[in-house]
């Protein structure tokens, strides 16, 4: 196991808040929740590119400025679905060390919000643009 | 036994292969949103766009080369494990990336 000499280094890891509590988790439930993060980034750029996507239509089309909205959300849903999806890494690696429950997802509602609030506003923009 | 628990060195492959999947969706997303605002016209996204390209890149590089050696961590023979720095540059690379989108819907 852990030899005492090779914990030099540990207290490198960042963040602190995170690495300074409770003890190693099982590698495995790290490597996993680490995935989860990565998720948590592919969704993220998902919204982006669906903002770019958006963005592009409009300006192939001259469309209206409610796609420019439209675009918007998906730009910030992406940026804040990136935060949360790292402050939920944080929260989950600090419960595996720690050995507590899993922390609630929160963090989808946001998610969920932004492809809603796309949907919604790029719905009423395709009836207001259309003569 | 799953096949996890007889190979545990397949979790360590397939966050590897996340994060690749991660980095080039980045510098992908990256790409395509420097173009638009390059026929937009805002330098300034573009410039964004092309640093985060590259950042992207070194990332990528870095976090399969760190892949590498997590093998002791996984088997309990030392510490460690922890997200580099090169995992916290995508968080931020992920974040500055929807921003410049905001950016260019909110200038041009």
């Amino acid at each position: 196991m852990v030899a005492p000499g090779e914990e030099v280094g540990v207290a490198r890891r960042r963040p602190r808040r995170v690495y300074e509590v409770g003890r190693e988790p099982d590698p495995r439930f790290s490597l996993a929740n680490e995935r989860t993060l990565l998720a948590w980034l592919r969704t993220a750029l998902a919204l982006v590119v669906a903002g770019v996507a958006i963005v592009a239509f409009a300006d192939a089309f001259r469309e209206t400025a409610w796609f420019e909205v439209t675009a918007g959300i998906a730009f910030a849903g992406g940026a804040v679905a990136a935060l949360l999806g790292y402050l939920r890494w944080q929260q989950v690696e600090r419960a595996l060390r720690l050995d507590e429950p899993m922390p609630s997802a929160v963090a989808s509602i946001v998610v969920l919000a932004a492809i809603l609030g796309i949907a919604v506003v790029s719905g009423y923009a395709l009836i207001a643009s259309t003569p | 036994m799953s096949a996890t628990s007889r190979f545990p060195e397949t979790q360590i492959e397939r966050t590897t292969l996340a994060w690749q999947r991660t980095g080039l969706a980045l510098a992908g997303t990256g790409l395509v949103l420097a173009r638009v605002a390059a026929i937009r016209g805002s330098r300034l996204v573009v410039a964004l766009c092309a640093g985060m390209v590259v950042t992207a890149g070194i990332a990528l590089v870095a976090s399969s080369l760190a892949g590498r050696d997590r093998g002791p961590w996984l088997r309990g023979e030392r510490r460690g494990g922890g997200l580099s720095l090169a995992s916290h540059a995508t968080v931020v690379t992920t974040v500055g990336l929807a921003a410049a989108g905001v950016v260019l819907v909110a200038t041009t």
